[in-house]
C-alpha cells in the first residue's frame, strides 16, 4: 500500500517532472505549466479517495495523462482531418512508387543497438516526435509511450474504427522510421 | 502477391493487432524475397524498442524546468486549499 506524502512537498518533489511530461504532449510551455497547476488542483481535491494501489508519483502522472489527452482531443477536433492526413499521405507518394515499391533502396542502420545506449539518440528520436502533425504525435504517444490498446485509443480520440488507427500508425511509424534514418543514421532522404 | 507498401503497412499492423494467419503467411512470403521490406521490420523494431525508453529520457531532461512564476501560484494555491480546510 502507498500513502501520500505531505501536498507541500508534492511541488519539489514531483513539479519538474510532471512539467516535463507535460511538455512533451502539449510541445506548449504555457499550456504544460497550467496543465500542471490544474493537476496538483485536482490532485489536492482528489487526495482523500486516493486508494494507494499505485505510488504517489504514478497517480499524479496519471491525473495529469488526464488532463493532457482532454485538452488534446478538444485541440485535435477543431483541427480538420484532411490537413494531417494530407501531409502524411504525401510521404506515402514519396516513398513507394505508382506499383507499391519503395522508390529508392533502405540501407541498413549501422550499430542500431548502440543507440539506445545514447543520450543523444533520445534526443533525436524526441525532436522527430516533435515534427509529427499533432493527431500523429499523440498517436504515438498513447500506443508506443502509454501502451494502450487499439480499442482504448479509438475511444480516446474518437476515432471511428479500428482500421482508421491501423492506417494511422502506420504512417505515423514511417514518418519517424524516415526522420530518424536522415537525423541519426545520416543517410539521405530515402 | 503483397507489394512493399502493403507489406510495409501490414508490418506495421502486426504491432496493434494480432494478425490472422494468412495475413502473417502473406507477409513472411513477401519478406523473404525482398531485403527492403525486411530492413523496414528491423528498423520498426528498433522504433518500438526505443519508443518505450523515451518516457524515461523525458523524465530526466533537467533544462526543462517549471517557471519560478508558475511555481510559486501552485505554492500559493496548495497552501491556501490547505488553510480552509
Amino acid at each position: 500500500m502507498h500513502k501520500l506524502s505531505d501536498p507541500n512537498s508534492w511541488l519539489s518533489q514531483y513539479g519538474d517532472i510532471l512539467y516535463r511530461h507535460a511538455l512533451f504532449r502539449l510541445r506548449d510551455p504555457m499550456i504544460a505549466e497550467e496543465t500542471v497547476q490544474e493537476t496538483f488542483v485536482a490532485a489536492l481535491q482528489a487526495r482523500q479517495r486516493f486508494a494507494g494501489n499505485a505510488s504517489e508519483k504514478t497517480w499524479l502522472i496519471g491525473i495529469l495523462k488526464h488532463k493532457i489527452i482532454d485538452y488534446l482531443r478538444k485541440i485535435i477536433r477543431e483541427r480538420p482531418h484532411s490537413e494531417e492526413e494530407q501531409a502524411l499521405f504525401v510521404l506515402q507518394n514519396e516513398t513507394f512508387d505508382g506499383s507499391g515499391h519503395w522508390k529508392t533502396d533502405l540501407q541498413q542502420w549501422s550499430a542500431p543497438e548502440n543507440a539506445l545506449q545514447q543520450e543523444q539518440f533520445f534526443n533525436v528520436l524526441e525532436m522527430c516526435v516533435s515534427k509529427l502533425p499533432p493527431r500523429a504525435a499523440t498517436l504515438f504517444m498513447l500506443r508506443e509511450i502509454d501502451g494502450l490498446d487499439s480499442g482504448t485509443i479509438c475511444k480516446e480520440m474518437d476515432i471511428s474504427s479500428t482500421n482508421n488507427l491501423w492506417v494511422m500508425l502506420s504512417r505515423m511509424r514511417m514518418r519517424l522510421r524516415e526522420c530518424l534514418n536522415i537525423h541519426w543514421f545520416g543517410q539521405k532522404k530515402d | 502477391m503483397l507489394n512493399c507498401k502493403q507489406a510495409a503497412e501490414r508490418a506495421s499492423n502486426k504491432l496493434d493487432r494480432r494478425l490472422p494467419v494468412y495475413k502473417r503467411m502473406g507477409l513472411w512470403l513477401h519478406t523473404g524475397m525482398c531485403q527492403n521490406c525486411r530492413r523496414y521490420i528491423e528498423q520498426l523494431k528498433l522504433l518500438r524498442n526505443s519508443s518505450a525508453k523515451l518516457n524515461a529520457h523525458i523524465e530526466n531532461c533537467s533544462d526543462k524546468t517549471l517557471s519560478e512564476t508558475s511555481k510559486n501560484k501552485i505554492k500559493k494555491y496548495i497552501q491556501q486549499e490547505r488553510e480552509e480546510k
